[in-house]
């Protein structure tokens, strides 16, 4: 029997081996993508792609399993990489989650394509399209949670992940999913002085404001006299306007908080809801103004209740006697003056106060103030009678305003681990410390919370048309959401803002830009000059016309044309003139990197080169 | 592994001996920043960030890693040197490894040498120095990726310029396969879970993923399989010629 050769059994296994390394090498990408999911390192800045303790405890308390479908048009993002690569974030967050849950989440992500079942289904769990895909067709980028029972599912969703709550996006997943898992709604207390909940005996119907919150919680109206005790299974307490509180009811709230309650204390150095006389049968003076002193103390939180802000580049102007003016009182705080930071002011545009007070940090306290709310630089502060005496006609404040250039703080988070204002009371359950860190939101106005301040109501086919013209409704919302979750997910904040811009190059714009405006000014002052001079020439409206002009209103007219060119090519020289210091730093990054790098190193190569045949020739 | 490294020291050095070694860097750093300032839009978009430098990194190796590892050994083929390197006392996989470990740490220099557009994205604003540190590692990866193939192509011929050209198509196919326009191309004819497994075998998708700044294992395990593999697959091709 012939053998065959050794040499041809070698090159066959030789061959065999090239095909069993492209089998393995599948079978190494196959398994890894398929169960590795968990092993990484995060070397970003923020930690952006590290799941932060609060989401992983919702996670881990997860009671029953539940199915998260992220809807992503990706056909239709083609040309939309922004969008696309915050997708990437947003499905790679969702992956990491349903790894931790151990399998207790489901995750899947479908396209739902124009007039398939998919895209009616993402449109029945409410999800919202955006319009601007390629071929005009329609973005779906929302996420759908579903749990329970098939016949009986709960669902909840986020319609549509939008970019600029990017620093949040985690935050909103985690409150999906712990709202998935304890589907009952927060319980929330509301301790208030003023008719936040109407008078059915009169007709006068619940502001907005409370309407709204028993839509989002259940709601429990506590009455300040005989209260001893506050639930400390209540999410959260709204205190409205607390005017001369029992000390009971002081120590309960004390107490609430003490043990990890979420505070919200409403005051007002002037409460324009107050229905209570200004000056009782007692002949009490009562100025409708708020405040929990000892408790504030405690907390170290400075707030007097005597002050209100003034802030005239905010001033809202009102109607009086048919006349609009400003009232540096009332105030609409926009964008700017709310906290982009922090998840309850994040997306909202707009905030209206009236006499509000504002808050400081004692000097000697531990606790920290973030602040939500704040004033321009360019606000002052007032007694708040002298405000009550200008109601006549607010804008005599501004009479006598001097801005102070200070900032202050309307409403905030104060964060420390609280002390008892009662340290002498022995009661059962006493906590003196914290056992943990806790924190309030303290807001310095209560008129805010008035339907007056934030919504239109129009009477339409028998029903009340509710048109909102400031955020304050979704404000008291957003802090119930926030406060009535888990603590868990009050620990998960908003991570830094991811797009980095070139800050040097911003600057020179801005630089540019108030030099070119300053330019500007100069030469629109000389062109009006030039322009009301030749007016002054005219002898008589309506009598010149081109025929009766003398020779040197034609003259005047000629140079008042042409220096108008001037002025309009001058602007553009500066336009131009200030971008061309942006465009030279350009020209000189690329000749750095583009040009002069790479000819050092062939410098670097040719002295190399030249010491070399220098050294061979001198061996030779 | 002493052999491993007294090979890759010898190879690297060799590759400053000719003036083709600085011939390349210029035209690597040129190719870098022509593409990154012009094609990718780096200044005029305002980010700071090296993502728009990153981007073209596939495109320009698909050109210079072939140029690389074309000689590797179709040279030492045609030359009749190979077999002098079988009757030197170091094994074939030593001489393999060795010669990929030099070309590795050449591609490795010519990525320090971009250091410049680090300093400058850093001049101009506040970049995420953690993202920028991982795409120079998923960049360095992925040359490390190709070199093992072009290693493989250049042990197959003897003609350098067949390596160039099955090295480059190779490349190709791996940046092409992940790809929307190619995945929605087989969208209608092949099954949706071949074409998951497409994606998983496109190198841009796993330099992507690292250069986002995230160090995974998938990705890690994606392209240390490449290289062993190809690595492997060029000791066994090299043992079959031997063997011939």
């Amino acid at each position: 029997m012939k053998r065959p050769s050794f040499s041809l059994s070698r090159a066959n296994v030789l061959r065999l081996g090239v095909v069993a390394i492209a089998v393995l090498f599948l079978a190494v990408i196959g398994l890894s993508s398929m169960s590795l999911r968990t092993a990484r390192v995060d070397l970003t800045e923020d930690r952006i792609y590290t799941l932060t303790p609060g989401t992983q405890s919702i996670v881990d308390g997860l009671g029953r399993p539940l199915t998260l479908t992220l809807y992503f048009s990706d056909h239709a993002t083609r040309e939309l990489p922004q969008l696309r690569s915050y997708e990437q974030r947003v499905q790679e967050m969702l992956r990491e989650i349903a790894v931790r849950a151990h399998g207790r989440i489901r995750f899947r992500v479908i396209d739902p394509v124009p007039y398939s079942d998919d895209e009616d289904a993402a449109e029945s769990y409410g999800l919202t399209p955006a319009a601007g895909g390629s071929n005009g067709e329609r973005v779906f980028f929302g996420l759908v949670g579903t749990t329970g029972a098939p016949d009986t599912p709960v669902s909840q969703s986020i319609p549509f992940f939008d970019p600029a709550r990017e620093a949040f996006v985690e935050y909103d997943i985690a409150k999906l999913l712990y709202e998935l898992a304890a589907p009952r709604k927060p319980k929330v207390g509301v301790l208030s002085s003023l008719p936040v909940t109407g008078n059915m005996v009169i007709g006068e119907q619940p502001w907005t404001v409370m309407r709204q919150l028993e839509q989002l919680a259940d709601v429990t109206n506590l009455a300040p006299e005989g209260l001893t005790h506050i639930d400390p299974s209540m999410n959260a307490l709204l205190l409205i306007h607390p005017k001369k509180l029992p000390e009971d009811a002081q120590y309960a709230i004390d107490q609430y908080v003490l043990h990890g309650g979420h505070l919200v204390v409403f005051v007002d150095p002037d409460a324009e809801m107050d229905t209570s006389p200004l000056i009782d049968s007692n002949g009490t003076v009562d100025d409708h103004d708020s405040d929990i002193r000892r408790l504030f103390e405690a907390w170290g939180i400075v707030y007097d209740p005597t002050k209100v802000v003034l802030d005239r580049s905010q001033a809202l102007t009102i109607d009086l006697n048919g006349n609009t003016v400003p009232h540096p009182a009332m105030l609409g705080l926009s964008a700017q003056d709310l906290n982009h930071d922090d998840v309850v002011t994040a997306s909202l545009q707009r905030i209206n106060v009236s006499t509000a007070g504002f808050f400081e940090l004692a000097p000697e306290t531990k606790a920290r103030m973030l602040p939500l709310v704040q004033t321009s630089d360019e606000a002052m502060v007032v007694p708040a009678q002298g405000v009550r005496d200008a109601a006549g006609d607010p804008s005599t404040l501004l009479a006598s305003y001097e801005p102070s250039h200070d900032r202050f703080v309307l409403a905030a988070r104060v964060r420390d681990t609280f002390h008892s204002a009662f340290p002498e009371r022995k009661d059962a359950g006493h906590l003196g410390v914290a056992a943990a860190p806790g924190e309030v939101i303290v807001v310095a106005d209560t008129d805010l919370l008035t339907d007056r301040l934030w919504i239109d109501v129009q009477p339409l086919l028998g029903q009340q048309q509710l048109t909102p013209f400031a955020n304050n409704g979704d404000l008291i919302a957003n802090i119930v959401d926030n406060l009535g979750g888990s603590t868990a997910l009050l620990s998960i904040r908003g991570r830094a803002n991811l797009q980095r811009p070139f800050t040097r190059v911003r600057a020179l714009q801005a630089a540019a830009d108030r030099k070119f405006l300053v330019k500007k000014g100069e030469l629109e002052n000389e062109l009006y000059d030039a322009q009301r001079r030749l007016a002054e020439l005219q002898p008589t409206k309506g009598a010149s016309t081109p025929t009766t002009l003398s020779a040197q209103q034609r003259r005047e007219v000629e140079q008042y044309l042409q220096r108008k060119l001037a002025i309009g090519k001058e602007l553009r020289d500066v336009q131009h003139q200030l971008n061309a210091e942006i465009d030279a730093l350009g020209l000189r990054l690329k000749f750095i990197n583009i040009i002069l790098v790479p000819a050092l190193v062939a410098i670097l190569g040719l002295i190399f080169g030249w010491r070399r045949t220098h050294r061979v020739r001198r061996e030779m | 592994m002493s052999a491993v490294s007294a090979i890759a020291r010898r190879e690297l050095r060799a590759y400053f001996v000719t003036p083709v070694a600085y011939v390349f860097m210029v035209i690597f750093l040129v190719m870098a920043g022509v593409l990154t300032f012009y094609t990718g839009d780096f200044y005029d978009r305002g980010l700071a960030d090296l993502q728009p430098f990153f981007d073209m990194h596939p495109w320009l190796y698909l050109v210079l890693v072939p140029a690389v590892t074309m000689s590797m050994w179709a040279e030492e083929r045609s030359s009749g040197t190979l077999e002098l390197l079988f009757s030197l006392p170091v094994s074939i996989s030593q001489a393999v490894l060795g010669k990929f470990l030099a070309a590795w740490g050449f591609i490795g220099i010519c990525l320090m040498l971009t250091f410049p557009l680090w300093i400058t994205v850093n001049y101009l604003g506040e970049p995420d120095n953690g993202v920028v540190m991982a795409g120079y590692i998923g960049s360095w990866l992925m040359a490390g990726a190709f070199l093992a193939i072009g290693a493989c192509m250049s042990t197959a011929t003897r003609s350098q310029v067949i390596a160039f050209v099955l090295t480059s198509s190779l490349c190709f196919v791996l940046i092409l396969i992940g790809q929307p326009q190619v995945l929605d191309f087989f969208q209608d004819s092949l099954p949706p879970k071949l074409i998951g497994a497409m994606g998983q075998l496109s190198i841009v998708r796993h330099a992507n993923a690292i250069a986002r700044g995230v160090l995974d294992l998938r990705d890690l395990i994606y392209f240390g399989a490449m290289i062993v593999a190809w690595l492997g697959a060029a000791v066994l091709v090299l043992d079959l010629k031997r063997t011939r």
